[in-house]
């Protein structure tokens, strides 16, 4: 698949310092303007963010927890697969069990990492399923 | 009517007429002096059975005299006494005593001439124990003397019954007091362990996430192109990180000990509330709820009070918003479409108090069923998922600090508790804890 560049690669955890982590992991390629990182601390603030943002359909990629205070990531998974299919939506979280899995690809889910995540597993997804290179 | 009969009368008439407010004790001190007085010897004693084996006395009032001197503990083998412990009725040495008990020493150091002793009784029958009159003179009345000590051997003996029924009804009370408090206990760390146990899963996850940190951001410091800048401040996050998962085993330590807190300690209540929200949430299993759940969450910030227990009171708000998490998914449970799960906290504060309310739509109360909630051991659940306790010791806890907590339901329709708290808010400058 042929993603215009560069990606939006957007992580929402209720825990700041996992953004700022990553932040730090994708530090070439982002300077490199193969993507564009972008971390929100609440389910919220990313469906905030989406009613403004100006975007190009497949150029867009979630990686989100599933609990979080307020809205979890499960709601946000299945608001995001209703207002905006081609989203792909990742879900990152310390919920290792089958019901959790189950759920999240009811939903919609393309994948599902449990934290903590491996780097490795989640930089060759990346870049498998859209082409670009996070080296 | 011949003259020692009256006589007798007379006199017992005149020793009975004592304080009538006297009691106990007190009132068969009195009569013991009266004895002497009246019936003009130099010494009255009162004493009982040294544990019941009839060997020994123990006396209780011992008047010579004209006073009360220490008691003493004598043994009965060889003394008149021994005969009138044997006996039920007066027994009587008018004269000589001494010839006929020559061991005794007492009689003779008290240089003893003439002796009458009377037993009182259990109510069973059994010996309880004695009066005794000596007189260094013989005994002139006996007739008169005899009729004076049996009545009052009698009149005693009711009293020491009396005592004694009072003294073992005190201590049944202590007793029974002492099972009590005991079995309060226990219930209170059972529900204790309880509540914990329902948050585990919740402490699991808040623990994980600092140790993700840790784990991935070791990862990071192991890249060997990452910048000098980037480094630092991985390794900070690594410390801190660490440092926050310490602190929530401590904390979860804290809530697990069994110690009794005495003394009061300020409380963060918004961030009591706000922990034990997170943390049970965080446990919930049951995600078909998680995701209809509508959370209306509203806790006004800095609210403080002074408490005593604060693992306590935080278990309060995890019992309550487990109940009504659990009322939630039962309705949840009946109705599969058409129903939304609804789960208001609110915190408020007003007049140097807050409120805490939990509302829930979930199944609700039988209005007739409402006055039981706070019962110990009262419980609609099966076994495993509730043993009656959250809401009795809830109640204790609240009272405890000098708040209140009230109950408002309609079946199948809401429950809705509310906490109240003396409290504070930011301004007061008060030391904070957890
Ligand atoms: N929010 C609620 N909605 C409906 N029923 C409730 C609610 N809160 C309490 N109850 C009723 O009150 C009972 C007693 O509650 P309580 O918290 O004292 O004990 P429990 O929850 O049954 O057991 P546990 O000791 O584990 O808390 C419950 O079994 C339930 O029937
Ligand atoms: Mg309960």
């Amino acid at each position: 698949m042929t993603t215009p560049l560069p990606l939006d690669i957007v992580m929402v955890d209720d825990e700041a310092s996992i953004g700022e982590l990553y932040e730090m992991k994708l530090r070439k390629p982002i300077q490199n303007g193969d993507i564009r990182f972008h971390f929100f601390e609440s389910a919220n603030d990313y469906l905030d963010y989406l009613k403004q943002s100006d975007r190009h359909p497949g150029a867009e990629v979630l990686f989100t927890d599933i609990n979080m205070p307020e809205v979890s990531g499960f709601e946000l998974l299945s608001k995001v697969k209703k207002n905006f299919p081609d989203i792909d939506v990742y879900m990152m979280s310390a919920y290792d069990d089958e019901s959790s899995i189950q759920k999240s690809k009811n939903l919609g889910a393309k994948g599902y990492f449990t934290k903590p995540v491996n780097y490795k597993e989640l930089q060759s997804r990346i870049e498998s399923e859209y082409g670009v290179s996070l080296a | 009517m011949n003259g020692p009969a009256v006589n007798a009368l007379e006199i017992i008439r005149d020793i009975y007429n004592v304080d009538q407010l006297l009691s106990g004790k007190e009132y068969i001190r009195e009569l013991v002096k009266r004895l002497a007085q009246k019936l003009k010897v130099k010494f009255v004693m009162v004493g009982h059975d040294v544990e019941g084996k009839g060997t020994s006395v123990q006396t209780d009032y011992l008047f010579a005299d004209g006073k009360f001197v220490d008691n003493v503990v004598y043994e009965l083998e060889g003394t008149p006494c021994t005969k009138v412990l044997c006996g039920t009725r007066v027994n009587c040495y008018s004269a000589k005593v001494q010839d006929q008990f020559p061991n005794d020493q007492m009689l003779k150091d008290l240089e003893v001439e003439s002796y009458m002793g009377a037993p009182f009784l259990h109510t069973n029958g059994g010996l309880l124990g004695l009066l005794v009159i000596m007189d260094d003179r013989p005994l002139e009345d006996l007739d008169l003397a005899t009729a004076v000590v049996e009545f009052f051997a009698a009149r005693i003996g009711a009293e020491y019954r009396r005592l004694d029924a009072e003294e073992s009804l005190r201590r049944s009370n202590e007793d029974l007091e002492k099972l009590v408090d005991t079995r309060t206990k226990q219930l209170i760390s059972q529900e204790k362990l309880a509540t914990i146990g329902r948050i585990t899963l919740g402490i699991a996850h808040e623990l994980k996430n600092p140790l993700n940190i840790i784990i991935n951001g070791t990862e990071l410091l192991q890249d060997s192109d990452i910048s000098e800048q980037d480094r630092a401040r991985t390794q900070t996050m690594i410390h801190q990180h660490g440092l926050r998962a310490n602190e929530i085993i401590t904390s979860m330590l804290k809530q697990a000990r069994q110690e009794v807190h005495t003394t009061e300690e300020w409380a963060d209540v918004s961030r009591l509330l706000k922990h034990a929200f997170d943390v049970f949430f965080k446990s919930l299993n049951d995600i078909e709820l998680k995701l209809k759940l509508i959370k209306k969450i509203s806790i006004t910030t800095e609210v403080k009070a002074q408490l005593f227990d604060v693992p306590a009171i935080e278990r309060v708000f995890i019992n309550v918003i487990d109940n009504a998490v659990y009322a939630l998914a039962e309705k949840l449970q009946k109705n599969k479409s058409g129903y939304t799960p609804e789960l208001q906290i609110e915190l408020s504060f007003k007049n140097s108090r807050c409120q805490i309310r939990v509302r829930d739509n979930g199944i609700g109360i039988p209005s007739d069923q409402l006055k039981r909630v706070c019962d110990e051991f009262y419980t609609t659940k099966p076994p495993g998922d509730g043993i009656g306790l959250g809401l009795w010791v809830a109640k204790q806890n609240i009272e405890k600090n000098r708040g209140s907590l009230k109950i408002d339901s309609r079946e199948n329709e809401y429950t809705e508790v509310v906490i109240e708290l003396p409290a504070v808010r930011r301004d007061a400058e008060v030391e904070v804890s957890i």
